[in-house]
């Protein structure tokens, strides 16, 4: 069974750790011992007071627990426990400490530590890994575009729907059916390229606060598993599995597993779960969330970017807003008090956002290893404006409309809300120009 | 042969009584009831809910020790 499969996989490739602490892996130690590495410069033996429903210990020292709660819109927290583990870090990056956590569900409806209940179907409790607490948003599924870039599908709970989209998107067919024929016509070695090209099966590569879908897995109509830790090529997950309840089933089954990079043959998310039988199993990323980008130099003006498309609107929201906050400072040039400092302007790091989703997560480590993609048309509003008429609300702004070029690293062709195209040519330095 | 699996696989209704269970563990038995090709969904899950995968009989009304 499912639980069986992933612990012996966890005991598996965490025994090494485990030995050298001297616990006997089992149902819950695997919860429990789950490392986490500090930041450089935390402090281990800070005492902060313990968080709600966090169970006996500590709460991590700001600067993890901030990443890690700002990445999971405060759905999933981990509290520090006073068990450590320090040793060589296997990049050959000096020692580290590994420091035991508690897990902690927003979404649970009782109980503490490893004691908590979550949600038993994969795909939700997956979906409180990617989205907001008991919103159970249904996610795109992203792929590697033709041209290399991310590319988001329509969104859908359904993994089937996903794998259909994610073909017909790919251009394998005029509809999910044709495509998934065309996709399983392939010779091995073809569909093997075809998914690492697109990041697809063994290539699906999720960041922290995605999760790995499969259609068809072994044991179970689907399966997936929200990403909640990452080093290198290693994703850690939290899964949970259907038992014969109903949707809104919980119980305190969950578990972590750790997945390895497509270099390690049977490590992979894919490796694990696919359905060996099924030739119409495939494993997509999905997220709730949309693609970050990054400009290339700072922009210019007070600029909002407003996705269009396939990807979603922006939000922008005040600087007063919790979640706008950044760890660097946004400092618009040019125009910026007359725009309103919202939380979309390009600052001096040259980053911007897609969404608040993102503006959670930006400037963590979290999104470290989320590379610099996308997007998409960038409607850059300057000059003679009037501050928004409030956070979140597009709707109700009536600024004059400057539209300027600026450098970013993007892709692709896109309409603005007002019916222009933007060119953007990528990947590398390129330039957005409006056309009339 | 079910669902392409290399081995038969079969799913019954849960749960089933602890007596029923320790009285036919490990024997032959004859099953009545509904075939389902797939698992059953509670009537207010979403159709995106998870399954077992592999087929069921549900409304089971003999199940019963062969002789």
């Amino acid at each position: 069974m499912k639980a069986d499969r992933g612990r012996s996989a966890h005991r598996a490739q965490s025994s090494d750790a485990m030995s050298q602490r001297g616990s006997a892996p089992g149902k819950r130690t695997l919860t429990m011992e789950l490392p986490v590495q500090l930041a450089a410069g935390a402090r281990s033996d800070e005492t902060v007071s313990p968080t709600p429903s966090s169970g006996s210990g500590r709460s991590l020292p700001e600067d993890v627990r901030g990443q890690m709660e700002r990445s999971f819109g405060f759905n999933f927290a981990s509290v520090q426990q006073s068990a450590t583990l320090a040793g060589p870090a296997p990049d050959g990056r000096g020692r580290h400490t590994l420091n035991k956590v508690l897990p902690r569900i927003a979404a649970s409806a009782g109980g503490t530590g490893t004691g908590q209940t979550s949600w038993a179907d994969c795909g939700r409790i997956s979906r409180e890994v990617m989205g907001h607490t008991r919103a159970d948003q249904p996610p795109h599924a992203v792929v590697n575009g033709a041209g290399g870039n991310l590319q988001e599908t329509a969104t859908s709970s359904s993994p089937a729907t996903l794998r259909g989209n994610v073909l017909v998107d790919l251009g394998l067919g005029a509809t999910p059916a044709a495509a998934l024929v065309t996709y399983q016509a392939m010779t091995p070695t073809a569909r093997e390229a075809f998914d690492q090209q697109h990041g697809l099966d063994r290539y699906a590569a999720p960041s922290i606060g995605e999760a790995f879908s499969t259609e068809a897995a072994s044991g179970f109509n689907f399966h997936w598993g929200g990403v909640v830790l990452q080093s290198g090529g290693d994703r850690v997950t939290l899964e949970n599995f259907y038992k014969g309840g109903t949707y809104d089933s919980q119980d305190t089954a969950w578990y972590f597993q750790t997945y390895g990079s497509p270099s390690h043959p049977g490590q992979t998310w894919h490796d694990q779960w696919h359905d060996p039988a099924n030739p119409d199993s495939m494993t997509m990323r999905t997220s709730t969330r949309s693609i970050t980008g990054q400009t290339t130099r700072p922009v210019s003006g007070c600029a909002r970017a407003r996705l269009t498309g396939m990807i979603r609107p922006t939000t922008c929201c005040s600087p007063t807003e919790r979640r706008c906050r950044s760890s660097r400072p946004i400092t618009p040039t040019g125009c910026g008090s007359k725009c309103g400092v919202a939380c979309m302007p390009g600052g001096t790091d040259g980053s911007w956002r897609t969404s608040s989703r993102e503006a959670d997560i930006l400037g963590g480590q979290a999104l470290g290893s989320a590379r610099a993609l996308a997007l998409a048309c960038l409607l850059l509003r300057c000059g003679s404006s009037s501050p928004g008429a409030g956070p979140n609300d597009h709707a109700s702004e009536s600024h004059t409309m400057t539209e300027q070029p600026v450098a970013i690293t993007a892709f692709g062709q896109l309409p603005t809300a007002d019916g222009k195209t933007v060119t953007v040519v990528g990947p590398i330095d390129c330039t957005i120009r409006s056309r009339s | 042969m079910l669902d392409g699996d290399p081995r038969p696989r079969l799913f019954l209704q849960q749960p089933r009584p602890a007596g029923e269970q320790q009285q036919l563990a490990d024997k032959r038995v004859r099953v009545t009831g509904v075939f389902h090709r797939t698992q059953p969904r509670p009537p207010d899950d979403p159709p995106y809910s998870a399954t077992f995968s592999g087929s069921w009989i549900y409304d089971i009304i003999v199940l019963e020790p062969v002789r």
